[in-house]
């Protein structure tokens, strides 16, 4: 059979602008983003010194909420009644919008399902990232560190919107190129970010360290991409997956242990984004190093965007190995195997800790333990777990930072030893910081516990075809280590509370700040205002979680586990 | 008929060797620059392995594409860690990994 003749250029060409034309409309957060980053930059040459810098972060914070309010609108509601509303989509993936590549029905190229898409998955990630970058901004103007280089802040608002183009296209990428391209685009301002307050040792430091780990291990994700390249003949999420699920020649023999080594080789680019161990070494240099929002913004956003960028990989590219008994990779054990050392080194390393900043970065690698835990489950009950953890995870932890922050502003020091009889000096900062704390050890009525509970509702999910638990284990890992989390979380608490001031350890700082160590710590109605911002999700939360949790399984319910055919 | 028949497994054998001589410079040197050249040559082995991957049996020409993008990123990521260790030179005067570890456990 002679190959079929190539199809004629300037045919590809009119496809091309067809599909761009198409794929332009849904894109529009992402353009309206793009465009806040451009004008951002000009905005900054535009004003002048002092408080007009103010002016950049106002900005930021309105071109994040409107190009989230734009996201939102591209939320897709389920109406199984009326099947024929599809907007685009396929029956693969229905309520799903490729873009910048041709239809999946077309059969000439039916090699890819676009660069990105837009589904209720990427949108939950887009509104999650616009608003951590909304409070991240407005921790960033009551940050010392960063107001006393206030005549930077046009850059440094500029380069959170650049990251948070990135952050946007992470969970929505469809191809190994913008899964590569929108992490480095992420990881490459971050390692500038990190780095920002660029006259401070710690920091300087904090972004070597940042962009040498950051460096290694997206070039060994690369590696991997290239292999998954060679194997499968695209780039594709859903070539890829076509092309393992059709011929078992990919997965057989020699091929086997290329496929292992190159899926491996891409979670070691993922891990190290999500900060999993054994890839999290620069976790707590970092988090130490760089100013406290980056530090927050990091820990957040980062991280639930590399979970998105995680969750597509490893469920689209392996749908469901377990169930429906393909013979594909088994990576359920590989991830929950990671999820419990994550857990128990992170939990582990932070009980040593005496900063306090240091002692919430190990924090957020067991946190990170306890999501990959839920990823390992996998299926629809895995995800929800994940969303409604990440839902939950971003006020407590952001809050948390933002009280360290706020403490460190007025002391000088993050030192578990100076916490001691601060009740006393602010006594509302340290309620707030008292109440995440609790949250993120997961005790009833704040969102920690919801969180908690979902993940072991779907750690303890029974296999029905088995009659057993088949994640028992890890719920008793999981468990453990939310005990021990408890002794680091209080100590601090008990730190504030319940413990005398060292006064000679107090005395020392006075001349460097120029504050008497016993007197009340004053603190403006804005700073009381936002921390409250924090405060109360984390308490409602708690209590009425119902919405969370639909919106949670309103992403879910797209990803139609269960009606993959192929 | 060439004497000596240039195939794809050549390209794979020399990337391989590319990616562990990289991950062994990045592992070993001290020098922050040395660590920097190691991940250029992990990229460049992906590089290679995507673009021969192309050029024997590719159906389209999205690893080519894939490269030239890597080869930006590169540059980036060269471009910014550069500016990193020249600012941390400023501050302490050392371009070494070693010297720079005040922040630990």
């Amino acid at each position: 059979m002679p190959p079929k003749p190539p199809p004629d250029l300037s045919t590809i060409a009119h496809a091309v602008q067809q599909y761009t034309a198409i794929s332009i409309n849904h894109f529009l957060p992402e353009v309206f983003l793009v465009c806040g980053f451009l004008l951002s930059i000009l905005l900054d040459v535009a004003t002048r010194k002092g408080r007009s810098k103010r002016v950049s972060v106002y900005f930021a914070v309105a071109v994040l909420a409107l190009s989230g309010a734009m996201a939102a609108t591209q939320w897709h509601t389920f109406d199984p009644l009326h099947p024929k509303d599809l907007k685009g989509g396929s029956p693969l993936f229905p309520y799903t919008q490729s873009l910048f590549a041709p239809d999946v029905h077309n059969a000439e190229m039916q090699n890819g399902y676009g660069m990105a898409v837009v589904d209720n998955f990427a949108v939950f990630f887009k509104l999650f990232i616009s608003v951590t970058g909304i409070l991240v901004l407005l921790m960033s103007l009551v940050s010392r560190e960063l107001q006393a280089r206030s005549s930077r802040m046009g850059e440094f608002t500029s380069l959170i919107l650049g990251m948070c183009i990135g952050l946007y296209l992470m969970p929505a990428s469809m191809d190994l190129l913008t899964m590569y391209v929108s992490m480095e685009l992420v990881s490459i301002t971050g390692y500038i970010l990190a780095g920002f307050s660029k006259d401070a040792e710690h920091s300087a430091e904090a972004s070597l360290k940042y962009i040498l780990f950051g460096a290694l291990a997206s070039g060994m994700m690369i590696y991997g991409f290239s292999l998954f390249y060679g194997l499968t003949g695209t780039t594709s999420i859903i070539g890829i997956r076509n092309v393992l699920a059709l011929s078992p020649a990919t997965h057989t023999g020699a091929n086997l242990f290329i496929l292992w080594s190159a899926t491996v080789l891409a979670l070691v680019g993922m891990g190290y984004k999500i900060s999993a161990v054994p890839f999290h070494m620069w976790t707590p240099d970092v988090y130490e190093g760089a100013p406290a929002p980056v530090t927050a913004f990091l820990s957040v956003a980062s991280k639930a965007a590399g979970f998105g960028l995680l969750i597509r990989f490893l469920l689209f590219i392996f749908p469901d190995s377990r169930g429906a008994g393909l013979p594909l990779l088994d990576w359920h054990i590989f991830v929950a195997a990671i999820a419990a050392i994550t857990m128990t080194v992170g939990n582990f390393a932070a009980l040593l800790q005496s900063n306090v900043r240091r002692m919430l970065a190990y924090s957020s690698i067991a946190h990170a333990g306890y999501m990959l835990a839920a990823l390992a489950v996998g299926g629809a009950p895995g995800v929800v777990a994940i969303m409604v953890y990440l839902g939950t995870y971003l006020f407590m932890q952001l809050g948390a930072f933002y009280a360290v922050m706020l403490i460190e502003n007025k002391l000088g020091t993050e030192e578990l030893d100076d916490y001691r009889g601060l009740v006393a000096r602010a006594p509302l900062v340290c309620v707030g910081l008292l109440i995440f704390l609790i949250s993120l050890t997961g005790i009833p009525l704040t969102s920690g516990f919801v969180g908690k509970f979902y993940l072991f509702t779907a750690l303890l999910t029974p296999d029905h075809s088995t009659n057993t638990i088949p994640w028992l284990w890890l719920a008793v890992v999981a468990i453990g280590n939310a005990i021990i989390s408890l002794y680091y979380y209080m100590r601090v608490a008990g730190a504030m509370f319940l413990k005398r001031p060292l006064r000679d350890l107090a005395l020392e700082r006075v001349g460097e700040l120029g504050a008497i160590p016993s007197a009340a710590m004053a603190f403006s109605w804005p700073t009381i205002v936002l921390l409250l911002v924090f405060i109360t999700p984390v308490l409602v939360l708690g209590v009425y979680f119902q919405p969370l949790v639909d919106f949670a399984s309103g992403v879910v319910r797209f990803f139609s586990f269960t009606e993959i055919r192929y | 008929m060439s004497l000596f028949p240039v195939g794809l497994y050549h390209f794979l054998i020399l990337a391989a060797v590319l990616f562990v001589l990289g991950l062994f410079t990045m592992l070993t040197r001290k020098n922050a620059i040395a660590v920097l050249m190691g991940i250029e040559l992990i990229l460049n082995a992906a590089n290679i392995n995507f673009v021969a991957f192309t050029r024997y049996g590719g159906v389209n020409l999205g690893g080519q594409m894939t490269a030239i993008f890597v080869i930006v990123m590169a540059a980036c990521e060269a471009a910014v860690a550069l500016a990193i260790v020249l600012n941390l030179y400023r501050r302490s005067q050392t371009v070494s990994v070693v010297d720079a570890n005040k922040l630990r456990d």
